[in-house]
């Protein structure tokens, strides 16, 4: 070590530098993660699941090299150059994982808009992942190393001031991120910003060579910096010429950024493809013409005298058109989410556009439709959901009890809501049927009379509090027609008329009859289990058995669950005492990354659920999460330092944590319920939430490190293994939470999960530490 | 017939009795079904009052690159069932009052079929048999199926060889096979005309589905239904495509059919005199 110490002379006066490396560490982590993340749920069409898979791989890369490096860094002659090469190879690698997720599709021949399966998802994404996040754990070790060396207080400091600088630069890198994707940033502009500040990072380097005051690794740097500055200058034509190579042979003839998507426009024969995240949403301007007249007419002739209108989403493409066909409409509110997308359509379909949002009856509101319902006023007649499943917890947020809730008090009497649900005469799974009767109960619950209108692609549900629709027949509805003189606009051909076969509704009765389903709610989202598990069943059956094992013994699954942890915990206990190691440590940190993630997770499901759109707060809610966590870190190091009770403040944290964990469910039903008043205020409390879920798991970090420091470890192994273990907590949670724990447990199910495991953890290390000696 | 499968034109070889998977990918010797029940989405002769009673067999020989019902047909999803099971799903299917048995892709489990109705038939079935096919079938196979099957109801896709090998993994025989299998079942069936009671219970229907870009090739499908069979024959000209699994990798096809499109080719079916078109056909003019 001191040899090392002595080559590293230079570090000595360079404090500043060696913060600044680490903060521009965790910005270009964080930078790069979220570029990542958004371009793989892209290429797979994700959601949950996919998330989940795509974040535990990169922590599980992540760990490996952390734990790697960590064992190496101490025996590196140059830690500095080391430190270089590996940021400039970090770089090298999100620049072509980036690049490789644009082209994977078209080089290995999947068609747009052609589902894969899970396998795929987790092969492909931990391949594309894993240069770029084994390169990033790497270099926290690493940086370890360089603090250390640049300052003169202890070792125990030093992990700290690590974990403290990472933190904020993982907060200044989701502050970025957040207000790049705000301003519309092509993705290239990640790229050029981490490119750029790892060239940033070097030329500001320190000088290894006595003779010379520049830094040593000027060129490197230089280089870098120029390549980020290239990129951020090319930006766009290069993001247009990715865009070609992902929709090859297509002529992508406009394109848009938005914070909820990145839009491509495609030409196809004359027709245009209006494609989110590289999936095609929409046709135009040709609609699709049958499906759009059964969504519109059907309600419409359900109801004796529809005046009052909305359509939350969807309605573009011609069934806004459909449904202003009948005359007797006085006012009609469209809810559309996304103003990217609205330019898009404007501009490719001008004819139906201008019908659909020209119109003076129509009133187009933008924004979340969940939180627009709620401004709407009383007395809508008629309301259409555009959402078509809940796969993702986005969507789900239209198919719970409180969303149902909220629509009722918005239907004037008699008034009628309307939703589809994907179905598939042909392939009817278990786990479909399960999802339709998990929405149908939900419905049930709180509108009454829900009549059920089967077809062959989906199946409509019109559901009232007040209207029994289970007599309304074909006849009725054709008079209702010749009564509003649409005979010549609608010709109330087959296939609409067979929606009201009676024959379906005996159909539907006796093949979507399941066992008991409980309903669906935004804080336990059973819907996007189902509507998951359904695309398991036909892509991964597999694993869709599996989940429907989980399903059907969930405390059985708890059981082993806690029984292969237990067992977990007390061999590493065991193993920890004869050997003398520090795992109950480990296993402390590593469930602290769990709990954190799990933390991270509820309050971004949750905000999901309440406020929607998470995907353009989630930067700002990770930031306040790593301030948290940043600034316990800073407290406790310090604190670390100078404590004769470090065996204490351990304990401590850990029972911190979990009183916190149990009171977080309070916490997060409060900030949905504030939602629905004031969503200000909801995005506030969710803020101070995640902040105090830094707090609360960000604090362990550099005590566990100062009780293996001064017992004689050294700082950037201790740094490695402890961020080893942080990120495989961490990936478990991400792996189980969103698709397995959440959905089945709900909000509260899962706290209490987390609390049972914190709380072994506790005392597993209590009893370890009773038997350490203090250290000195 | 399966020792080597001989089911359909591709005459693929495979030796599905010992397991081998053919062609069309079907289990070898297993029967494997996605669902059955009374559907009410069919042409409306079919369904009536009661329904369809419709046996949806999983894979397919011609493994269309726009298919539809690719969960099904490619990635054959579905339960593995005996012939004995088969047989009383078409009992079944009776009781609850369906106007006919409709297999839907039947082709490559042919065999299985004909053992299960053996059986079904010692047990009582009596209502009509409905061959729903892509049409490409071998015509030996169709002769085997006078005086079984009383409703055939095959799509014509192509009129040109080298789109159904672009369309469907290669079977440059369509055009000509289907035609020969389709007059062969005319000749088993005659022309199917809607009874008075609105149920149908013989005769030919055939579909036609019209994509992107091959206006032509539907016209020179009806003008060929117009020369070679009645003018009265049954004919269901459908607009329902739309770019499906791998159809985004043929440009030419990854679009919806337009309006216009579709009234080139109903118009050009009118005056071609084929007076028997489907309601929704004629609902959409």
């Amino acid at each position: 070590m001191h040899v090392v110490h002595n080559r590293h002379r230079c570090l000595a006066d360079r404090q500043p530098w060696a913060r600044a490396a680490t903060l521009a560490l965790g910005a270009c982590g964080v930078i790069g993660q979220v570029l990542l993340w958004r371009e793989l749920l892209a290429l797979y069409q994700g959601n949950e699941l996919t998330t989940g898979i795509i974040l535990a791989n990169w922590l599980l890369a992540e760990a490996a090299g952390a734990a790697i490096f960590g064992r190496r860094a101490n025996r590196h002659a140059d830690i500095v150059r080391l430190f270089a090469g590996i940021s400039l190879a970090y770089a090298s690698a999100v620049l072509c994982c980036w690049i490789a997720t644009r082209l994977l599709r078209p080089a290995l021949g999947i068609a747009i808009g052609q589902p894969v399966g899970t396998t795929f998802v987790l092969v492909t994404s931990l391949g594309l992942l894993a240069p770029a996040s084994f390169l990033h754990g790497a270099l926290f070790p690493i940086a370890g190393r360089l603090c250390a060396m640049s300052r003169r207080g202890s070792e125990t400091e030093s992990v700290a001031a690590l974990y403290v600088w990472e933190s904020f630069g993982t907060l200044l890198g989701a502050l970025s991120t957040k207000l790049a994707l705000a301003a519309g940033s092509p993705p290239v502009a990640f790229v050029a910003a981490i490119w750029g500040l790892t060239g940033g990072v070097l030329i500001t380097g320190p000088s290894t060579s006595p003779q010379v005051r520049r830094s040593t690794l000027l060129p490197q740097g230089l280089v870098a910096l120029g390549l980020g500055l290239l990129l951020a200058a090319t930006a766009k034509p290069l993001h247009r010429w990715l865009l070609h190579g992902q929709f090859h042979p297509y002529p992508v003839l406009d394109d848009a950024i938005s914070p909820l998507a990145n839009w491509a426009v495609l030409s196809s024969g004359g027709q245009y493809v209006l494609a989110a995240d590289g999936q095609p949403v929409l046709l135009c301007p040709e609609p699709d013409r049958l499906g759009v007249q059964t969504l519109a007419h059907l309600p419409m002739l359900a109801h004796p005298a529809p005046r009052r209108l909305a359509v939350l989403s969807g309605g573009l493409g011609g069934l806004l058109e459909e449904i202003l066909k009948h005359p007797c409409i006085e006012r009609l509110d469209y809810v559309e989410s996304d103003p990217a997308f609205l330019r898009l359509y404007r501009k490719f379909s001008p004819e139906i556009a201008r019908r659909e949002l020209d119109d003076p009856r129509v009133r187009l509101l933008i924004g979340d439709g969940r939180r627009r319902l709620r401004q709407l006023e009383d007395g809508v007649d008629i309301l259409w959901i555009g959402v078509d499943e809940p796969t993702t917890l986005q969507r789900n947020r239209y198919f719970t009890v409180e969303f149902f809730h909220d629509v009722r008090r918005r239907l004037a009497p008699g008034g009628l809501l309307v939703l589809a649900l994907p179905a598939h005469p042909a392939l009817a799974t278990p786990e479909q049927r399960r999802l339709h009767a998990c929405v149908a109960d939900s419905l049930r619950r709180v509108l009454t009379h829900v009549r059920v209108l089967p077809g062959d692609d989906r199946i409509l549900y019109l559901a009232s509090a007040d209207r029994d629709l289970s007599g309304w027949t074909a006849e009725e509805a054709q008079q209702r027609l010749h009564e509003r003189g649409l005979q010549a606009e609608v010709p109330l051909i087959w296939p609409l008329v067979q929606r009201l076969h009676p024959g379906w509704t005996e159909w539907f009765q006796r093949e979507y009859q399941v066992e008991s389903v409980a309903p669906n709610h935004d804080l336990h989202p059973r819907a996007t289990f189902h509507a998951l598990a359904d695309r398991q069943a036909v892509h991964e059956p597999r694993l869709a058995a599996a989940l429907d094992a989980f399903r059907q013994h969930p405390r059985w699954t708890g059981v082993v669950a806690g029984v292969v942890l237990v067992s977990a915990v007390v061999a590493a206990t065991l193993r920890a005492r004869r050997r003398r190691r520090r795992a109950p440590l480990l296993i402390q940190v590593a469930t602290t990354g769990m709990a954190g993630m799990m933390w991270d997770l509820l309050v971004i499901v949750t905000f999901q659920s309440s406020v929607g759109h998470v995907q353009t707060w989630i930067g700002l809610l990770m930031a306040t999460y790593m301030l948290g966590a940043a600034i316990a870190a800073a407290y406790m190091g310090a604190w670390s330092a100078r404590t004769r009770s470090l065996r204490l403040t351990l304990w401590l944290c850990e029972a911190l944590l979990i009183v916190a964990v149990v009171a977080l469910p309070a916490g997060l039903s409060a900030a949905a319920q504030l939602a629905s008043s004031v969503p200000a205020g909801a995005i506030a409390l969710f803020l101070v939430l995640n902040f105090l879920g830094g707090v609360f798991t960000g604090a362990l970090f550099p005590c566990a490190g100062a009780w293996r420091v001064v017992h004689g470890e050294q700082l950037e192994r201790a740094a490695g293994v402890l961020q080893a273990a942080d990120l495989a907590g961490g990936w478990t949670a991400g792996l189980l939470g969103p698709v397995l724990v959440l959905p089945l447990a709900g909000v509260a199910g899962t706290c209490s999960l987390v609390a049972v495991v914190k709380f072994l953890s506790l005392l597993q290390v209590g009893y370890m530490l009773l038997r350490e000696p203090a250290p000195g | 017939m399966m020792s080597r499968c001989r089911l359909c034109p591709r005459v693929c070889g495979a030796r599905r009795l010992e397991g081998e998977r053919g062609f069309c990918r079907s289990p070898g010797a297993r029967l494997v079904i996605s669902a059955f029940h009374p559907h009410f989405g069919e042409e409306r002769p079919l369904v009536g009052r009661h329904g369809s009673g419709t046996i949806f067999f999983t894979h397919c020989n011609l493994r269309c690159v726009f298919c539809q019902n690719w969960e099904i047909s490619h990635l054959g999803r579905g339960s593995e069932c005996s012939i004995e099971e088969l047989a009383t799903m078409m009992i079944e299917l009776q009781r609850r009052g369906c106007h006919n048995i409709n297999l839907v892709s039947p082709t490559h489990y042919a065999a299985h079929i004909l053992k299960a109705l053996d059986l079904a038939a010692s047990r009582g079935l009596r209502i009509p048999l409905v061959y729903n096919t892509c049409g490409w079938e071998r015509i030996e196979n169709i002769r085997l199926l006078d005086g079984i099957v009383d409703i055939y109801l095959p799509d014509i896709k192509y009129a040109d060889s080298r789109t159904a090998i672009r369309y469907s993994a290669g079977a440059a025989s369509y055009p000509e096979t289907t035609r020969a299998a389709v007059l062969e079942m005319h000749r088993q069936v005659g022309v199917a005309h809607t009874p008075s009671d609105g149920i149908m219970r013989r005769g030919l229907m055939i579909r036609h589905l019209v994509m992107p870009n091959l206006v032509d090739e539907s016209i020179q499908i009806l003008t060929w239904i117009a020369e070679n069979l009645p003018k009265d024959t049954y004919v269901n000209i459908m607009a329902q495509y739309h770019p499906c699994y791998k159809a985004f990798r043929y440009p030419e096809i990854a679009r919806r059919v337009s309006a216009d499109e579709y009234r080139r080719v109903v118009l050009r079916a009118t005056e071609l005199g084929l007076t028997n078109l489907d309601s929704r056909v004629t609902a959409r003019l």
